[in-house]
């Protein structure tokens, strides 16, 4: 049997975490599972940062979960000039992402751009740094992710998150 | 001094609500009947999910170790 993981989000001033959310929708609402019809980014806007952390709730006979890899695949968008913000890096780890209400301004930290494909080393930290590890259930690092989009973009898009851990019998 | 804020902590599922990550792990989800501890609460094919991905592991590992 192998480990049992999730994905949560963290949502709200007091810091409600919702456990093995459906999806990562992004948009202007800070919610989770947030309904893009209802709350789509206008353009020129950013959408509410994503707080999400990968989640082991059993060790399945594994002894370990480590190098968490984090990238998005599928296009962002048209019309114009759209960036995926993110903590996640390879070198240069700013260590765990503190947990804020969440915001559409600029997160300090949350500033590298999302890789499109798999980074190839961790860019997730567990407990602050990049070669942590789990060796009993626990959570990573907070994963923080924004949408920034300029005055020419236009609406609907679809794309993938990927969660991607190593996991040692 | 300022009142500490308290994490809660709610099933993605069955939308319960508890004080604790541990409180969460151990509650049986009414949506599922099982624990999130368990492989089936989150869904009837995360065992089989679970068996491949270790699959795709292990078939990873050896093409490194060949590789190297």
């Amino acid at each position: 049997m192998a480990a049992t993981v999730e994905i949560d989000e963290a949502n709200g001033a007091g810091e409600t975490l919702t456990h093995n959310i459906t999806n990562s929708n992004m948009g202007s609402a800070d919610e989770v599972n947030t309904d893009p019809v209802a709350h789509p980014i206008a353009p020129n806007t950013r959408t509410y940062i994503k707080y999400q952390k990968i989640h082991v709730t059993a060790m399945g006979g594994s002894s370990k979960i480590d190098n968490l890899q984090i990238w998005r695949t599928g296009a962002l968008g048209t019309g114009g000039t759209h960036s995926h913000l993110t903590n996640a890096r390879t070198s240069s780890y700013g260590g765990a992402l503190t947990y804020a209400t969440p915001t559409r301004s600029a997160v300090t930290g949350v500033d590298q751009a999302m890789p499109t494909s798999a980074p190839g080393a961790a860019n997730l930290g567990i407990g602050g740094s990049l070669s942590g590890s789990l060796t009993a259930t626990g959570s990573s690092d907070y994963l923080g992710h924004q949408i920034t989009t300029d005055a020419s973009a236009t609406a609907g898009s679809t794309s993938t998150m990927n969660y991607q851990y190593d996991e040692t019998a | 001094m300022a009142e500490e804020t308290k994490q809660i902590h709610r099933c993605g599922l069955c939308e319960g609500e508890f004080d604790s990550e541990e409180a969460y792990c151990e509650h049986k989800c009414e949506a599922t009947g099982f624990a999130p501890t368990e492989p089936e609460h989150h869904g009837e094919h995360f065992e089989k999910i679970q068996e491949a991905a270790l699959a795709r592991g292990e078939a990873r590992k050896e093409e490194t170790e060949e590789v190297a």
